[in-house]
């Protein structure tokens, strides 16, 4: 039994970590204005708010699965509270950092209309820190020994970093008019 | 939701201001930056012109198709006035 | 002595920055408010005058209106003026308060001047309710409750308040009634602000000013209002009810008198080359918008004026309304759209490869 919770512990991560990937290139097609026009657009942006929510399954599943298995000892407040466990302190506390941060975003995006914009964005915007830190995390835990596990994380980090990259290069002209005309004297 | 009961804060001269049969859909265009989706998913009331900022044919929004619209704005430029 | 609420009710006196709105509601929304108060003597139109005359020669009435207006709770009362201009120095020097206006066209507008005496920048805002009842600026941040008057409007308040209401429905017609201050500038000969009223021939304000009998064209309220051609304006007196069929209104009233020798295809183009560079780029419509719509008007000078460029400059245009945060794009859309209509024959020669002013100047005018 325990075996199986360490089995699916591992594999829901994974698949928490492709579908993050995921949300995370669909968020930035949408920010970077690459997104078609048409009925794609809202394609992709459902399946940006889908994707997530399925994401927060796993994530449930494998956090409570790690939690539930005894065969490294982490327990409930470690899956909540960063850098409290005691297997693996630093990998781990990664991942509840993440996971803390993955909340976050999903619960201020659905209060969204009810929040202040600015807030909404603030959060949101973490989603490029909280990706890099799920990926890390995923990474260093215990991937050695399997290469497609490893594989798979390296894939998803390829495609996210690369989705960065994109995103951090894109102009797109709504941005760079409000900027250029932000220069001038309007105090 | 939308403007349900009158916002008291709109009586003048004694007077409540009345709420408007249908809330309108309308597009905060300082907030609008031309994403689309209002197009996408409202296409017999909205289109794009040629920079992909809407033109609002038909403010006149079934507030079902409008709630959609407001929550998939990633803007967040819809309202309902 | 008598509720300044209900002299104002009685005497109907509209707003005369150009939207034209009941004072009486805007004065008793922002008693019942506490707003605050910017009284604006900023002139932002092309072409505008008649707020400095009144902070020059009416300085005493308007303090005495904006206290009238901001009532005996003690609102701050602040006097919106373009930074470096001669009324920000006499507003300084008489101890007011005043709120220094960077020179820019939107910056003058309503929500551009609450937004700056909120601490923001003066662009306008997304008005979702009118902000007497506060709001919020672009950023969400909350901002108090602040109404905007313009400097004469002030002016008159102090006016009813001192002869009556019967006074100030003896001047002008029913429809719009009371002393109205006209600029009149350009081509003539006295340039200046007439204190007149609703009713008066245009020929008498242009013949007061003693306009250059030569001029074709004439421009009514600036970039927001209306090109029309001198000899039907003559024919009209000074009223909204008239000016409608220009698609124009007396507005925040100036009359500039376009200068004969100089193609006004060409004034056109450097009115909307200077709209194009004003936008506060805010709004996708106008920051793309305006500036291509003067590309496009540019090209009507440039070239040959094909209905094919005519129909470009009538399409962009007709994308400006309503489709911005603030009016800038409806008054520029409004001032090409009449432009188009009464530079038709003008248009018409110019697609024949001749411009009419050259036989006044002799002078190919692209500037």
């Amino acid at each position: 039994m325990n075996q199986l919770l360490w089995y699916v512990s591992r594999a829901t991560g994974l698949v928490s970590l492709v579908l993050l990937t995921t949300v995370l290139v669909l968020g930035a097609v949408t920010s970077g204005r690459r997104a078609p026009h048409g009925e794609r657009a809202t394609v992709v942006m459902g399946l940006h708010r889908w994707l997530s929510l399925g994401m927060v399954v796993f994530l449930g599943v494998h956090v409570g699965t790690a939690v539930a298995e005894t065969y490294v000892s982490i327990d409930a407040i470690s899956a909540v509270i960063p850098f409290t466990s005691s297997y693996s302190t630093l990998w781990v506390g990664l991942g509840t950092l993440a996971v803390d941060l993955i909340i976050a975003v999903v619960v201020t995006s659905w209060l969204r209309l009810r929040i202040p914009e600015r807030a909404w964005r603030a959060v949101h915007l973490t989603s490029y820190a909280l990706w890099p830190i799920a990926l890390v995390h995923g990474f260093a835990m215990g991937t050695a020994s399997e290469p497609l596990l490893r594989a798979v994380t390296v894939a998803c980090g390829l495609v996210g970093i690369g989705t960065l990259a994109w995103r951090a290069n894109t102009r797109h002209a709504d941005a760079a008019r409000r900027s250029d005309v932000l220069t001038q004297e309007w105090t | 939701m939308s403007a349900a009961a009158p916002d008291p804060r709109t009586r003048t001269a004694g007077r409540t201001a009345a709420p408007s049969r249908h809330p309108e859909l309308r597009v905060d265009r300082i907030a609008c930056t031309g994403h689309g989706m209002c197009a996408s998913l409202l296409p017999r009331q909205v289109r794009l012109d040629e920079w992909g900022y809407p033109v609002v044919d038909d403010a006149r929004v079934s507030a079902a198709d409008g709630e959609v619209a407001i929550r998939f704005c990633p803007a967040r430029a819809l309202y309902w006035a | 002595m008598t509720d300044i609420l209900e002299l104002l009710d009685a005497a109907g006196l509209t707003g005369r920055g150009g939207a034209a709105f009941s004072t009486a509601v805007k004065v008793r929304a922002a008693r019942e408010e506490g707003a605050a108060v910017i009284v604006n003597a900023c002139d932002g139109e092309i072409g505008a005058a008649k707020d400095g005359y009144v902070v020059e020669h009416h300085l005493a009435e308007l303090v005495h209106g904006a206290e009238l207006v901001a009532s005996s709770r003690g609102r701050k009362v602040r006097y919106a003026a373009h930074r470096g201009s001669a009324t920000a120095s006499t507003l300084r020097r008489a101890g007011l308060d005043v709120l220094e206006t960077p020179a820019r066209y939107v910056s003058s507008e309503e929500t551009a001047l609450i937004s700056l005496a909120s601490g923001g920048l003066a662009r306008p805002m997304t008005k979702r309710k009118p902000f007497v009842y506060g709001g919020r600026d672009s950023d969400g941040r909350a901002v108090r409750p602040t109404v905007v008057l313009n400097a004469e409007t002030v002016w008159r308040v102090a006016q009813v308040a001192t002869h009556g209401p019967a006074w100030f429905r003896s001047i002008g017609t029913r429809e719009e009634p009371g002393p109205r201050l006209v600029t009149v500038t350009g081509a003539v000969q006295h340039p200046g602000v007439l204190d007149t009223e609703a009713g008066t021939p245009i020929a008498d304000l242009l013949d007061a000013a003693a306009a250059d009998s030569r001029a074709e064209h004439l421009v009514i309220g600036g970039l927001g209002g209306v090109l029309a051609p001198v000899a039907a304006a003559r024919a009209l007196a000074w009223s909204t009810a008239e000016l409608a069929q220009f698609g124009g209104s007396v507005g925040p009233g100036i009359i500039d008198v376009l200068d004969p020798h100089r193609c006004p295809v060409a004034v056109v183009d450097s009115y909307l080359a200077f709209a194009a560079g004003e936008s506060a780029g805010q709004c996708g419509p106008c920051m793309f918008g305006v500036p291509a719509l003067s590309a496009a008007w540019a090209d009507l000078l440039d070239h040959r004026p094909t209905p094919a460029r005519v129909e470009i400059v009538r399409a962009r245009a007709g994308l400006l309304p309503n489709r911005g945060a603030c009016r800038f794009p409806d008054g520029v859309a409004r001032f090409t759209a009449s432009a188009l209509q009464t530079l038709r024959p003008h248009l018409n020669a110019h697609r024949d490869g001749r411009c009419p002013s050259e036989r006044t100047s002799g002078v190919r005018s692209r500037a």
